[in-house]
């Protein structure tokens, strides 16, 4: 069979699965955003007391795979919680949970790197702390972030991949289960890669655009 | 008038400025020299509040201070009354110099000032690069583009810190023409400045500052006849340059 059969064959099923992966990866995202902006912001703001341990759980967390939280979160916790969680839940908090640390990684070293001159200059030009936090800050630290969180939402949805292991009915798990039928490994597998070039490459031209667009107007 | 009174300031456990005595009256041009380091920029930070004093008393206009406690909030600023161009001119990466310029007016109500800009950006030669990012310009372009910027909103009181570090002869003549023209109209000017040529050039009077004290000040022709070893040292060297 080649990839192309398999697309024809099974397409209904792929993009079913598909669509459970681009849910549980968007409902991720903007929990993920709001959360680790939030946390960001926070880190910036409290100062050290909150970077610590922010710092402590991120690290923990980069090292920690994935396939290992899941577990964690889905039979662990959930038994000792005496409490069921749908898989397509837990996923979407485990996903979401790794994506916060890591925008909010983002977002703190940016505010904490962002050029001091640079407020000064909108001080004394007159510019309120408001207008300054608006007009001059946020424009350029969201340019300076945009390319790393499309970088983080690759990461993200690559990582998805995972969530088949609680049984979520992702594109991963609808690719085995067609693999358990008709045992047809590498077109299927091929076909599912082809999924992810297309989403991935997406993000990651947009990101180079991004970079490109902003080159110029990089502080040095 | 612009009065800075017995102002004092420390660092790091440095003492940067060491109760410094200045003032500069209106059309006045004045320049600040010393030797690198010496606390000309930390009084300029002082003069214009980004980095207020610890103790002393400062007079902007109408506006008097008394520090410390001075302040009512840290976020204070004396626009338009009193602009600064730093060594580093930062200009604001994300927008194109036209923006960069008229952003600060805008902001403060006032649509209009298309035509002072291009005045100045005529005499300075900016005209054709108004429609760039920062980065596209090269440093003394963007020094003159700061100098423009802070002279837009026809400030009473201007302070310069090394605002010719980056350019060549041609230009620094015409920022001398620009700077005289608007201290006739009005501006006091302080000048920070280690080029005891641009000073003579354009200065009244002049301050000569070491470790962070006053060591002697006067008319500028003063400079031909210094009357601390000190700045007699830091003019031989400086006119050997």
């Amino acid at each position: 069979m080649s990839v192309w059969e398999i697309l024809a064959r099974y397409h209904s099923q792929l993009l079913s699965g598909l669509r459970v992966t681009l849910e549980m990866c968007a409902a991720s995202y903007i929990i993920g955003l709001v959360m680790g902006v939030l946390l960001g912001v926070g880190r910036y703001r409290a100062g050290r007391s909150l970077e610590l341990p922010c710092r402590v759980v991120s690290t923990i967390l980069a090292a920690l795979p994935l396939l290992v939280l899941l577990f964690w979160l889905h039979y662990p916790l959930q038994y000792a919680l005496q409490v069921v969680i749908k898989p397509i839940f837990t996923s979407i908090a485990a996903l979401s949970l790794i994506m916060t640390f890591m925008v909010a990684d983002v977002v703190a070293h940016a505010l904490h790197t962002f050029p001091e001159d640079l407020i000064e200059a909108a001080r004394v030009a007159g510019l309120s702390k408001k207008e300054a936090a608006w007009q001059i800050q946020m424009p350029i630290i969201l340019r300076e972030v945009s390319p790393h969180l499309l970088f983080i939402m690759v990461v993200i949805l690559q990582g998805s991949l995972f969530t088949s292991l609680i049984s979520v009915e992702e594109i991963f798990r609808v690719a085995q289960q067609i693999n358990a039928e008709v045992y047809q490994p590498v077109p299927i597998y091929t076909a599912l890669a082809l999924f992810f070039i297309v989403i991935c490459a997406g993000l990651n031209l947009t990101g180079a655009y991004l970079r490109w667009r902003f080159r110029l107007k990089t502080p040095t | 008038m612009l009065r800075a009174e017995h102002i004092s300031k420390q660092l790091g456990g440095r003492q940067i400025l060491d109760d410094v005595d200045f003032a500069i009256a209106p059309s006045q041009i004045v320049a600040l020299l010393g030797p690198s380091g010496c606390g000309k920029t930390s009084l300029l930070r002082a003069l214009s509040l980004l980095a207020p004093p610890d103790s002393g008393r400062l007079s902007v206009g109408e506006r008097n201070y008394e520090f410390p406690n001075g302040l009512g909030t840290p976020w204070q600023t004396l626009y338009p009354e009193l602009t600064v161009v730093f060594q580093q001119f930062p200009l604001w990466p994300h927008l194109r110099i036209r923006h960069n310029l008229l952003l600060p007016l805008e902001l403060h109500g006032e649509k209009n000032a298309d035509g002072r800009m291009s005045e100045l950006c005529d005499e300075l030669g900016l005209t054709p690069l108004l429609h760039l990012f920062p980065m596209q310009l090269s440093v003394g372009q963007r020094q003159r583009a700061a100098l423009v910027r802070a002279l837009l909103p026809q400030p009473k009181y201007l302070l310069l810190d090394e605002v010719t570090s980056a350019q060549d002869v041609e230009h620094i003549k015409r920022m001398i023409g620009l700077l005289k023209k608007s201290a006739l109209n009005g501006t006091a000017i302080v000048l920070a400045t280690h080029l005891i040529r641009f000073a003579r050039g354009l200065a009244e009077r002049f301050y000569f500052i070491d470790e962070g004290r006053i060591v002697e000040s006067g008319p500028a022709e003063g400079l031909g006849t210094p009357r601390t070893e000190r700045l007699r040292d830091f003019l031989f060297v400086g006119d050997q340059l």
